[in-house]
């Protein structure tokens, strides 16, 4: 995260290069032997999936780490079988299942992969397996009856999810995205938001299993297919055909019973004439999408440079109070920096806004400035306590010996020397900020990154949304990179 | 005449060695004493001592009716520190000026801060005193860009502009070039014929002998002989006198 600053001008040139070679490395992965003719001859069918999408979809088996349970394992073995080969499966991030489905890493995405226009546009899909509907679920205490009643409130979902799809389109309703499927309904229960739109197996498993949470109604549906590659035409019927005898034998919904996900909603996909697989297009980045970049880069300097004012504001209050305060106050701060800077921000982050919040119910936004500036003083004290170390005691005995009061001598004549010592590595320091604070999506709020993967699932591919994100990137640490050039070399030989 | 600096039975011991014993030393107004000794004979320490910088271990310290008593805190003592050191000026061997701080800054910072005066006020004394040193078209220079006579001056500037009972002056030319020190020695002499009050520790007897009133002589940490300069020095009684002018 932090580097000397000698090493920095070739760093950048460094990561582009780095970048370019990893660039074209990636294809070859693609080129290995693929289609049907690839999973026959390995004798493996290879289905990706996420296990932190939890129950009933696919998940660890609680007796037995290396297993993974769910229906989706059972289709996946059944299609395998009628395949003639063996299945395995392959675990994956969730929101990016389709670019590793693409590099080759697995042969199909069986993974409550629902089928928007903006998917059918990328890969191409089987004739789906199951008919979901869009639960929103909501606190019992409220008269919700449907999205209608939300319009101005803060309502949860997934990112790249077709219930994200939904919400985007309601108007007036404010839109909280979240990375697992526990944390919406954590947060509906402690009011932090008025509803949560998920698919009706989560809602059913993670929302309506705790009290005080009740379904409101069905807002949308949908329904779960198999990816393949678009040019893996041969392994796309042949999987679809497998799926279709599944259906047409009963053994699908055999499946489905024993998970208790049989529904009418089922009964009517089962009857209906199966649709034609479709084979892509395409898809282009629009000017909305330029928009939403640019309000996504507001996000990340607002966060960041409240976090910063946090971290050099309290990074002083510690470096003065390890230096000048009493023993216990001494003791104090310097467990703070070493508990803050020894943990990861990650979890930090995770523990405020999530793990303190029955006691400290704080919103994303103030979590994740407090979160950032609290780890960032850790840092910004230590930088503080170099630059006190660097000012000579003479200044202190002078200041003292000219009737300065000891703070009035702290205040005029120390700090401001040992500020021009800390702050070519405090404007570093705020790089290194700006950056991390990309850390702060996993509470929901939407940065830079975190748009950037947004766009990327809406775009259909990752090149053009992460190259415009590392633009933006650069352009805002670029001038902080100069300005802390400038300062180092203005001021430290004044200090001196 | 009254003392405005009175020092009694004053003894300091640092690190288990008695580095200054019984000390009697009362400076009247208007007076010029001259502390003279060898290296390590307790000169620093003394001065360092009468604005409680370095604590002492026995005896005390007046000036304009407040004592200073051993074993004192600074956090504790503040005011009645603060009520000594805002009248016994100091000037150090390496000057310690406050390099963010132009030369003007340096000398109206006390007065502002301190002395409550106003930001006017406290540039036009600040201006008046670098005219005095002989610095008054150098205001605006920041310490780094000064040479080390310049400097010791704007120090001398910045100790005065507290207006100070009496000026303590440590070897206020040992870290200069031998071509700078006139120019510093010069000011104190000024200074001197302006009634100020000073306590002067140097190696310049010369200086010593043409500008004090008075010279006192520290070594192994006690006054082993005082008198006029020109007494102390062309005629020395005691032995550590003697050993340290190189005379048997």
């Amino acid at each position: 995260m932090r580097e000397p600053s000698a090493k920095r001008a070739g760093t950048t040139r460094a990561a582009l290069t780095l970048a370019a070679a990893l660039a074209a490395a990636l294809p070859a992965r693609a080129l290995e032997p693929g289609d049907l003719a690839g999973v026959r001859a390995r004798g493996v069918l290879r289905w990706g999936g996420d296990v932190q999408g939890g129950e009933p979809y696919v998940f660890q088996d609680p007796h037995d780490g290396r297993r993974v349970l769910g229906f989706e394992v059972e289709i996946a073995a059944a299609l395998a079988r009628r395949l003639g080969v063996r299945a395995e499966f392959v675990q994956n991030d969730w929101q990016t299942l389709v670019p590793s489905l693409e590099r080759g890493d697995f042969d199909v995405i069986l993974n409550g992969l629902e089928v928007t226009p903006a998917r059918r546009a990328r890969v191409a899909f089987t004739r789906p397996y199951y008919a979901f509907s869009e639960a929103l679920v909501v606190r019992d205490d409220e008269g919700v009856r449907g999205l209608a009643d939300l319009r101005g409130a803060r309502v949860g979902t997934l990112g790249g999810s077709l219930a994200y799809d939904l919400l985007v389109a309601t108007p007036g309703v404010e839109v909280v995205l979240y990375e697992g499927v526990e944390e919406p309904y954590l947060d509906l229960e402690r009011g932090r938001l008025a509803g949560v739109v998920l698919d009706d197996p989560i809602a059913r498993r993670y929302g309506l299993a705790r009290p005080g949470l009740r379904l409101a109604a069905a807002v949308g549906e949908g329904e779960y297919a198999i990816a393949v590659r678009p040019d893996h035409r041969a392994l796309l019927a042949a999987v679809d055909g497998a799926l279709g005898a599944t259906v047409a034998d009963g053994e699908l919904r055999a499946i489905l019973t024993r998970w208790g996900l049989w529904n009418d909603r089922q009964a009517v996909l089962a009857a209906a004439a199966p649709p034609a697989p479709v084979v892509p297009t395409g898809g282009r980045p629009t000017l909305a999408q330029l928009g939403l970049f640019l309000r996504a880069a507001g996000v990340t300097v607002v966060v960041s440079a409240l976090a910063m004012a946090l971290a050099v504001a309290g990074g002083l209050a510690l470096s003065v109070a390890r230096r000048y305060g009493a023993r216990p106050l001494r003791a104090a701060a310097t467990a703070y920096v070493e508990v803050f800077r020894g943990t990861p921000v990650l979890l930090q982050l995770y523990v405020l806004y999530y793990g303190l919040a029955p006691l400290l119910p704080l919103d994303a936004f103030t979590a994740a400035v407090l979160g950032l500036g609290l780890n960032y003083a850790a840092y910004e004290a230590e930088l503080y306590r170099a630059g006190l170390d660097a000012v000579p005691s003479g200044q202190t005995e002078a200041a003292l010996a000219l009737g300065f009061s000891r703070s009035q001598a702290l205040r005029r004549i120390v700090l401001p020397q040992a500020l021009r010592v800390a702050l070519p590595g405090i404007a570093n320091d705020f790089i290194a900020l700006l950056k991390d604070s990309s850390l702060v999506s996993v509470i929901t709020v939407v940065e830079l990154t975190k748009q950037m993967t947004i766009t990327a699932v809406d775009l259909r591919g990752w090149l053009v949304p992460g190259l415009l994100c590392a633009a933006l990137y650069l352009a805002l640490s670029y001038p902080l990179a100069r300005l802390a050039r400038r300062l180092e070399r203005r001021l430290v030989p004044v200090a001196a | 005449m009254t003392a405005v600096l009175a020092a009694r039975g004053l003894a300091t011991r640092l690190g288990g060695v008695w580095v200054l014993r019984d000390i009697d030393l009362a400076v009247e107004r208007g007076e010029v004493v001259a502390v003279l000794g060898p290296s390590g004979g307790g000169k620093s320490t003394l001065l360092r001592a009468i604005n409680y910088l370095t604590p002492f271990s026995a005896g005390e310290v007046e000036v304009a009716g407040h004592r200073l008593r051993p074993g004192m805190s600074e956090r504790r003592d503040a005011a009645l520190l603060r009520a000594v050191r805002r009248r016994v000026g100091m000037v150090f061997q390496h000057f310690h000026l406050f390099p963010h701080l132009s030369a003007l800054d340096n000398v109206s910072a006390a007065p502002r801060r301190v002395l409550g005066l106003g930001a006017e006020a406290a540039r036009a004394r600040a201006h008046a005193l670098l005219e005095r040193v002989g610095l008054g078209g150098r205001a605006g220079a920041f310490p780094h860009a000064l040479s080390g006579g310049q400097q010791q001056r704007v120090a001398i500037a910045r100790a005065l502009a507290m207006e100070p009972e009496v000026l303590l002056l440590d070897e206020p030319t040992s870290a200069l070039d031998p071509r700078l020190v006139g120019e510093v020695l010069a000011v104190i002499s000024d200074l001197a014929g302006g009634g100020q009050t000073m306590v002067v520790v140097t190696h310049e007897l010369g200086f010593a002998r043409r500008v004090a009133g008075r010279a006192v002589v520290l070594a192994g940490g006690r006054i082993v002989e005082e008198g006029a300069p020109a007494r102390v020095l062309g005629a020395p009684q005691a032995a550590e006198t003697r050993a340290f002018l190189g005379l048997r």
